[in-house]
């Protein structure tokens, strides 16, 4: 099979292309490919974006694995909450290239990146879970906090309304909103101002501003890890 | 020519650069001859698709060169107007990429061009009125065509600068980058089009700027020889059978 992530490294500018040609699920084989991606990036790259399919930067968990049930599923919970708490913690600058949509799991991905470029058509950003007749995880609702207004935080987590690209920049979403044509452009714009940072400096004051977060997530998965394996007993 | 105005020719986008940045980069003769012997090269080189309109130094162009003008220089080319460009602007698209101020001439040479794209630093207006003259180059006609009316008036009337991203607001620009970015935008946005079929990208930018003086019950049947030579064409059978065996199209341009 293709790899699910493509992993470009270029001028120290490290890509992450996810693809898995439909809908970018986050299953178990995308999560560890993604974290093996960020493993390669933070050796050899300063700057790294994460880029989505067109039409799809990430639909969320794949829903198979819920629906085959077994250990499988606490895996991928747990790997899906610690890839966006390695985000958020990771040293170097993580641009988020949203191609199209980023639902559940996708949408918390995009909101753990640091600067998030989204196409101004053709994307809609939702945290579904509600509208599944699921609880959203602990960890999740930290990352919404940190990054989505706190009126758009209130209708887009407890009443899973989706929104458009327009709305979702003004709820934080996304911090600029691109044709899908100049997605490249925008995003090596970005990658050229941002590898004139120092590095060391970008990480210390990255922990810095995230500290409070940070901690708050590592406190969050924990709660969750324990409520899914009280679910799983019953 | 002279180095007042730049042309460059790279993969079929021709990016030609107003470069007098001591004067920002105002039209004098040397630049408006340039820039019409550019407009002119633009719609004859068959390998030339697309021009890219711009200014060197940050600054798009702050109008006529007043001090030229006092000298006796004519900033304007015979049968293309103001700046060799404003009366008769090309057959192929042109775009400009906006910096700084395009003011007064540098506002009207903007807008004569079919698409604009601009850094956040960009600054649009009219002031003639200020100095008890007229936007003559296509400032008062265009303007009122090209957002509305009311709008129009008041750039004109009172002279005032207007930012890009009133002008984004107002449909008067298509782009707005961060400052600095525009000339790249500008190239992204022409790489789409050049991706198109030629004479699709020429006839519709003809039947758009053509049919702004076209009666409502003539303007299909005055529309139909252009749609007829499209419809025989050999890239419309290429571009449809690409699209088939999805494939990107080879354009033979007939």
């Amino acid at each position: 099979m293709q790899s699910l992530v493509r992993y470009e490294l270029r001028d120290d500018v490290a890509t992450l292309w996810m693809d898995d040609g439909k809908a970018n699920v986050m299953s178990v084989a995308m999560l560890a490919a993604l974290n093996e991606a960020l493993d390669r990036a933070e050796k050899q790259a300063k700057v790294v974006v994460l880029y989505g399919r067109e039409g799809s930067f990430s639909g969320g968990f794949d829903l198979s694995v819920f629906k085959r049930g077994g250990p499988e599923v606490l895996t991928m919970l747990e790997a899906g909450m610690r890839l966006c708490a390695r985000l958020v913690e990771y040293p170097l600058p993580v641009i988020a290239a949203c191609t199209g949509h980023a639902v559940a799991l996708g949408a918390f991905l995009l909101l753990s990146c640091d600067l998030r470029i989204g196409v101004n058509a053709g994307a809609r950003f939702h945290i579904n879970e509600v509208r599944n007749g699921m609880t959203l995880p602990h960890l999740t609702l930290e990352i919404c906090r940190e990054r989505l207004a706190p009126a758009q935080l209130h209708t887009a987590t407890t009443l899973g309304l989706p929104f458009t690209p327009a709305s979702a920049l003004a709820a934080g979403f996304v911090d600029e909103l691109v044709p899908a044509y100049a997605m490249q452009e925008s995003v090596l714009r970005y990658c050229a101002d941002l590898l004139t940072v120092d590095t060391k400096s970008f990480a210390i004051n990255k922990r810095r501003v995230n500290a409070k977060v940070i901690q708050a997530m590592a406190v969050a998965i924990e709660e969750d890890i324990a409520e899914w394996k009280a679910l799983a007993n019953i | 020519m002279s180095d007042e105005v730049r042309v460059i020719i790279n993969d079929g986008i021709m990016t030609v650069t107003i470069n007098r940045p001591e004067a920002k980069n105002a039209v004098n003769a040397a630049v408006a001859q340039g820039i019409g012997a550019a407009m002119e090269e633009l719609d004859r080189n068959p390998d030339v698709r697309l021009g890219i309109l711009t200014g060197a130094n940050n600054v798009f162009c702050s109008g006529m060169d007043l001090k030229a003008y006092a000298r006796g220089e004519s900033p304007f080319v015979e049968g293309r107007g103001f700046g060799g460009l404003c009366s008769l602007p090309p057959k192929k698209p042109l775009i400009a990429a906006v910096e700084g101020f395009a003011l007064a001439g540098g506002f009207e040479l903007a807008i004569a061009c079919d698409l604009i794209v601009a850094g956040d630093n960009a600054r649009f207006g009219t002031p003639e009125v200020k100095v008890g003259l007229i936007a003559g180059a296509g400032g008062l006609l265009r303007t009122s065509r090209q957002i509305p009316q009311r709008v129009a008036m008041e750039l004109a009337l009172t002279g005032e600068m207007i930012s890009a991203a009133r002008a984004y607001e107002l449909g008067l620009i298509n782009r707005i980058v961060n400052s600095g970015g525009a000339l790249n935008a500008a190239l992204t946005l022409a790489r789409v089009i050049t991706a198109n079929g030629p004479l699709a990208v020429a006839a519709s930018k003809k039947i758009i700027c053509e049919s702004q003086d076209w009666l409502s019950d003539e303007m299909f049947a005055q529309q139909e020889p252009l749609l007829r030579a499209i419809a025989n064409s050999k890239d419309a059978i290429e571009g449809a059978t690409a699209f088939a065996e999805k494939r990107r199209p080879t354009w033979v341009g007939c």
